[in-house]
């Protein structure tokens, strides 16, 4: 396997000086080509600051602490990176709500044919772009992607939204693209289908994908290896049916437990597990 | 005790044009007891949480309290015993208000108590959502996401309803803040007897939560019954679909091998017959024709050509 992305020893702190508080904290992860790697926690438990420190995009009052950062390079080595340099055509995110995410003023199809634009090394005009926006959406699986192209965001479903986004993503040829919870605000239905999509890209690009979700259902469709995180570090890691089976942090059981209980019967109702510190 | 018969509402958009949003519904809930209703986004569940709360206009249809006929959009004592609880806390809750604030003028307005007895019932609404006395004194920003929906059911009691109407109440909840929620409003049905409304899109939360389950699908109830047999031997192919779809940790299957293709058509233009046959896997001739009637064996009740076929009924 070649690995696309390691961190190791990532530190994150938020504020200044004597207020600075480190919300993530020795964090360590390694995402290989066609591997999917699902990162899971409750709200605050830094999994959102992990990837927006991978892709170069933390907050202002947030800044990387300690640690390396490495992408793969061309000649398949790793190395120290510039984010803003990979963005686009070396990393590239999937957001959760793509109603926020989407510029509600303008047609879908010139949306992604500004990222093609802004991620191709090389010069292609706008209606080379266009075209191959449109093929994005072809393999995105949009239908009659010609016309849709043309719609604005309003007009389409959350699902068509969604892979809207996707298309976008991949419109500067990445190689590995975060996922921050992008089947969260869809319907059972629908999050299956772009699931399916996600893993058909994994697999036909050997992309690798950082999949971040609070939703243990859905790691274990999509994910072969998986880390957990608590309160800002990575509390167990290893391979995704095993973990789930036998988790080893009790907070990992906890997750697994709540889960589960909801999954199944009401006898086995939870235990009210405590809210993250 | 709240029982709904046949509800329609027609959402008016342009010229002429109707949105049948809810679609002769029928549903009947008792005291203490909990009912789910499921379905995709447009289905109609909201609107039908809407319609029983009075926030929208009825077309037709009855809604009917302790068998009395009510109107929630004209009456104010039936909104009283009708209460609904937000998806989103932090939009449902004014951020100027401290919660006391909040839970007195609500106690007022509605005559229930006044001046220190108000206080004393918004303390013990504290207590009863499992939060200190103290958070009266506080805004909403200073609580955690699952601490502002315990506000947001507080606020809801805190007119003394019959029937609480949870419209994704637990949504936007991490799932070990959901579980604690969850264990909330099952303890406040048993202890104060309410009915519970339970609407939500996550199959594994209602089966969870609910006696009942209600699933919807343009505007209708195409299947309901007992939660367990629903889930166990769901009838009706949409919520076998539907069940299918959900990502479970202990069946691991490929994502996307669930057969359900494309979306909910439009209601402005729903298909002929059955308004499923589009997307179903075993429709036959029937299905494009004729809509099918609600039938009821084995303690559910499920409107599909099919399986009214497979019963032999």
């Amino acid at each position: 396997m070649s690995a696309l992305l390691e961190v190791t020893g990532l530190a994150v702190e938020i504020g200044q000086g004597r207020d600075a508080r480190r919300v993530v904290d020795g964090v360590d992860l390694r995402v290989d080509a066609g591997e999917c790697l699902g990162v899971v926690g409750e709200s605050g438990s830094g999994k959102s600051l992990t990837m927006r420190a991978v892709i170069g995009l933390l907050p202002r009052s947030a800044r990387v602490a300690a640690g390396d950062l490495r992408f793969v390079g061309a000649d398949g080595e790793l190395a120290a990176y510039d984010a803003a340099d990979l963005r686009g055509h070396g990393i590239a995110m999937v957001f959760q709500e793509p109603m926020t995410a989407l510029n509600p003023t303008r047609r879908v199809g010139d949306q992604i044919a500004d990222g093609v634009i802004a991620g191709r090394r090389e010069r292609s005009s706008r209606k080379q772009a266009r075209e191959i926006a449109i093929g994005l959406m072809t393999e995105v699986g949009i239908p009659d992607p010609a016309t849709r192209a043309r719609a604005y965001p309003h007009e389409l479903s959350g699902g068509l939204r969604q892979r809207v986004m996707i298309a976008m993503a991949l419109s500067g040829n990445p190689r590995l693209l975060i996922c921050d919870e992008p089947t969260t605000a869809l319907d059972v239905t629908v999050q299956d289908q772009i699931l399916g999509l996600l893993d058909r890209l994994r697999v036909d690009r050997r992309l690798g994908l950082l999949f971040v979700t609070h939703d243990l259902g859905v790691i274990a469709q999509v994910s072969q290896r998986i880390a957990v995180m608590y309160d800002g570090r990575i509390v167990e890691h290893g391979r995704t049916a095993e973990v789930l089976a036998d988790p080893q942090h009790p907070y990992t059981a906890s997750l697994r437990a709540a889960a589960a209980a909801i999954e199944g019967d009401r006898s086995d109702a939870p235990s009210s597990p405590a809210e993250v510190p | 005790m709240l029982e709904i018969e046949d509800l329609h509402v027609h959402y008016k958009v342009g010229r002429g044009r109707h949105v049948h949003a809810v679609n002769g519904v029928s549903l009947s809930l008792a005291a203490g007891e909990s009912l789910g209703v499921v379905g995709e986004s447009g289905c109609g569940k909201s609107t039908l949480a809407k319609a029983v709360t009075g926030l929208v206009p009825i077309t037709s249809g009855r809604i009917a309290l302790d068998g009395v006929t009510l109107d929630p959009s004209r009456d104010r004592s039936a909104t009283r015993r009708v209460q609904m609880v937000f998806q989103d806390p932090t939009a449902s809750l004014n951020p100027r208000l401290r919660v006391g604030t909040m839970l007195r003028e609500l106690i007022t307005v509605h005559g229930l108590h006044e001046g220190s007895d108000a206080d004393r019932r918004a303390g013990e609404l504290m207590e009863l959502v499992g939060l200190p006395r103290d958070a009266l004194s506080r805004r909403p920003r200073e609580f955690s996401g699952g601490q502002r929906q315990r506000i947001g059911i507080a606020r809801a009691l805190a007119v003394e309803p019959d029937v609480l109407i949870a419209d994704e109440a637990v949504s936007a909840l991490d799932v070990s803040t959901q579980a604690v929620v969850i264990d909330l409003l099952d303890r406040l049905r048993t202890d104060l007897g309410l009915a519970l409304v339970f609407i939500s899109h996550d199959l594994g939360v209602v089966r969870a939560v609910c006696d009942r389950v209600a699933v919807m699908y343009l505007g209708s109830v195409v299947e309901q019954g007992a939660t367990e047999a629903l889930y166990a031997d769901p009838r009706h192919p949409y919520t076998r679909a539907l069940l299918d779809a959900v990502p479970r940790i202990d069946v691991v299957r490929r994502p996307g091998s669930a057969r359900l293709p494309g979306e909910p058509p439009s209601p402005l233009d729903p298909p002929a017959g059955c308004a499923f046959h589009p997307r179903c896997p075993i429709a036959v001739d029937v299905c494009a024709t004729t809509v099918p009637t609600p039938v009821e064996h084995g303690g559910r009740t499920a409107s599909c050509h099919v399986a009214e076929l497979q019963l032999g009924v």
